[in-house]
């Protein structure tokens, strides 16, 4: 999909005063976090199991050549082949050279952020063949023409009535007359028009959650159970999946399973987890005559070792934002690309350059719940801070905030003549400050102050009340 | 030229700051593969059904025990008069031995599109999870698992495990299969404005049936 990161701070303004989102919003966030926390709460090892992932993840980082390559001969040795991408362009010529060779004309697809990242669906399109997402959130988003503001709940953002609207503008063609407004005919409705895709489609693709080492299997976690009749139904079955979705072992898997669930929808474990490994066997009466898995670089195997390097433990949980006030408050559109929230912040900037994304790694208080929720311990906050630093090095700032910020600079690193005017500061703001408790306006920050009000301080700085305190304990 | 295959090595490699592992390193690591780290897991108690069945209740999933495998096609009856199902049936091949009663029409073969009710054999069942696993076999096609409404599953007691990791121990003593399904409950979404509604695509009914004997 098309990138509009570049207009985060207007998209940003309109969700504020969007009130269906803000009622969608709402109605999400208390959602997931108490789910989330009562599945952790009712697990006692998960600190460690976390700990258990983060090395697991580092370990297979470090060796990661190895793993791929074994992972391929896995694959080949059940029937499959491996492809490699270096760019999304590559990605998509390969997906859609397997699509022509099957002679497709009809895909169903299972959800996969990373077909999203390389744009896939439209590329398949514009050749004629027709995609139908098949999880139900993205077959929403799919007819509303939008993309994913989640990445675990792509139509988060849409209510019922959004729906029953899509659904009657839509399946008149299948046989819808009337509008349904109850969510179970709604699940029903599409359950019924997405049946008869499963059925004929030639060729299923899907992403994966894990790709295994030992055995040259992907893993597949979903609760509808379309990502199964996406790979065993058609003819041809697909993965797409970065590469840094490798994992050793069956067991290592296990200990990752355990805590995905769990910080993604508060599930001890969803309902379908899937291993594919290689095609249909010869004897068997189902499944793909065709195992294609598209490995995908995208710039990964640059990050590795640098200082970007931990996003790479990142398994798409979705914690970090249903945990981010940002996110809560303007949504997963504004971020204007396929990742949102605080693992979007880090990621999209990676993945598309600074010069178009620099809002998003400016766009946070650094507050630090995204790291504390994270089950791979990703230092968010930090890697936000990095690319504030690659930013300013990179002359990406406007000369304005480059030249106060170097005022700042110079005071910050003469600790004197900083205390002497935070001092002055202080007492001017507190005089001034006193009746009201609060500044509604303030000279040089009234964009700041125009949705907010600045709290006058107390007269004196942290340093001299901490200096008091040491003289008169 | 480089591949690009290469060209993605070549550059994993430059980023890691070392060259392709030699062979004692590969050993090792290939030594890690066959005995695998085993890390905490969750407590599941001495009473592995007890757990079972309320693992499996808590996602809407429902049970009942026989006592041997000759009880099977009542407690099949039993679930389609109960819910008012057709008699007909996609049926596992490992249970053609039975001996069913004329009154059901009994399918071996993959599923299809109006297929109603299916009944297939668990490889095991796991206390932790609540969750039954499923492989591909011509035996026991996949879409079994999926196509049907209404998904009947049998699990002999001594398959039933504590933990997931002896699901690994016990499929390494045979070939993989091509589809492990780890199947909790029937098939839900949440989708619409995050309320919970059983039987988005998959199943609506999973009904486990627990063989003692
Ligand atoms: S950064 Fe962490 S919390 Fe966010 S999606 Fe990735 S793994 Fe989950």
């Amino acid at each position: 999909m098309q990138s509009t990161t570049h207009q985060f701070k207007t998209k940003a303004v309109a969700a504020l005063n969007n009130e269906q989102l803000q009622r969608a919003l709402k109605r999400t966030k208390g959602h997931f976090i108490d789910k989330r926390r009562a599945a952790v709460d009712a697990l006692p090892e998960f600190d460690s199991l976390r700990q258990r992932a983060k090395e697991i993840k580092e370990h297979t980082l470090a060796h990661l050549d190895f793993y791929l390559e074994r992972f391929e001969t896995q694959v080949q040795a059940q029937g499959g082949q491996v492809h490699w991408a270096q760019t999304p362009q590559q990605a998509r010529a390969q997906i859609l050279q397997i699509c022509q060779a099957a002679q497709a004309k009809r895909v169903t697809k299972g959800k996969s952020m990373v077909s999203e990242e390389i744009n896939l669906n439209s590329a398949l399109e514009a050749a004629g063949i027709e995609v139908t997402e098949t999880d139900l959130g993205e077959y929403i988003i799919q007819l509303a023409k939008e993309p994913p503001s989640h990445i675990i709940a792509p139509a988060v953002h849409k209510s019922r009535d959004e729906v029953a609207d899509l659904f009657l503008a839509h399946h008149q063609q299948y046989g819808l007359t009337q509008r349904l407004s109850e969510i179970p005919q709604l699940v029903n409705e599409a359950r019924q028009v997405l049946r008869a895709k499963f059925l004929t489609a030639d060729v299923g693709i899907t992403g994966a959650n894990f790709l295994i080492a030992e055995t040259g299997s992907t893993v597949i976690v979903t609760n509808e159970g379309n990502g199964d009749l996406t790979n065993t139904l058609p003819r041809v079955h697909i993965v797409v999946a970065g590469i840094e979705k490798m994992v050793p072992t069956l067991e290592e898997v296990t200990t990752l399973l355990r805590i995905l669930a769990r910080s993604a929808t508060g599930q001890e474990i969803t309902s379908y987890t899937t291993f594919s490994t290689g095609k249909k066997r010869p004897d068997d009466l189902d499944g793909p005559q065709e195992f294609h898995v598209v490995l995908i670089d995208n710039g990964r195997s640059t990050w590795l070792g640098n200082e970007f390097h931990e996003m790479l433990r990142c398994i798409r949980c979705g914690a970090c934002m249903n945990h981010c006030p940002v996110y809560s408050s303007i949504g997963g559109h504004a971020y204007g690309w396929v990742y949102p929230g605080p693992m979007g912040s880090v990621l999209t900037p990676l993945l598309l350059g600074l010069s178009t994304t620099r809002d998003l790694p400016n766009a946070s208080t650094l507050c630090g719940r995204c790291e504390a929720v994270c089950p791979l311990l990703i230092p968010l906050p930090k890697l936000l801070r990095y690319l504030r630093i690659k930013e300013y090095r990179a002359h990406l700032m406007p000369a304005k905030t480059r030249f106060l910020l170097s005022i700042w600079a110079f005071y910050a690193k003469h600790p004197r003549l900083y205390h002497f005017f935070a001092s002055r500061k202080m007492r001017w703001l507190a005089h001034w400050g006193r009746k009201r408790g609060a500044f509604r306006y303030l000279p040089f920050a009234g964009n700041w102050t125009a949705t907010r009000d600045l709290p006058a301080p107390q007269g004196e700085t942290f340093i001299s009340q901490w200096q008091q305190r040491q003289e008169h304990p | 030229m480089m591949s690009t295959r290469d060209l993605i090595f070549t550059q994993i490699r430059q980023s890691l700051k070392r060259p392709e592992l030699d062979e004692n390193a590969r050993q090792q690591l290939e030594s890690r593969i066959a005995s695998p780290p085993v890390f905490e897991r969750p407590a599941v108690g001495a009473d592995l059904t007890t757990k079972f069945f309320y693992q499996l209740e808590k996602v809407v999933g429902t049970h009942d025990t026989i006592s041997t495998l000759t009880d099977l096609p009542f407690a099949i009856l039993e679930f389609l008069q109960q819910h008012q199902l057709p008699k007909e049936l996609v049926v596992d091949r490992s249970f053609q031995p039975l001996s069913w009663p004329p009154r059901l029409s009994i399918n071996y073969r993959a599923a299809q599109a109006n297929d109603v009710t299916s009944i297939t054999q668990a490889f095991a069942g796991i206390a932790e999870t609540g969750s039954v696993v499923l492989i591909s076999s011509p035996a026991s096609p996949t879409t079994l698992n999926f196509l049907p409404e209404n998904h009947l599953v049998v699990l002999k007691q001594v398959d039933l495990v504590a933990h997931i990791e002896e699901v690994w121990k016990k499929l390494r003593l045979q070939a993989m299969p091509r589809t492990v399904n780890f199947i909790t409950g029937p098939s839900r979404t949440a989708d619409i404005e995050q309320t919970i509604q059983l039987g988005a695509h998959g199943p609506r009914r999973l009904h486990l049936i627990l063989v003692k004997k």
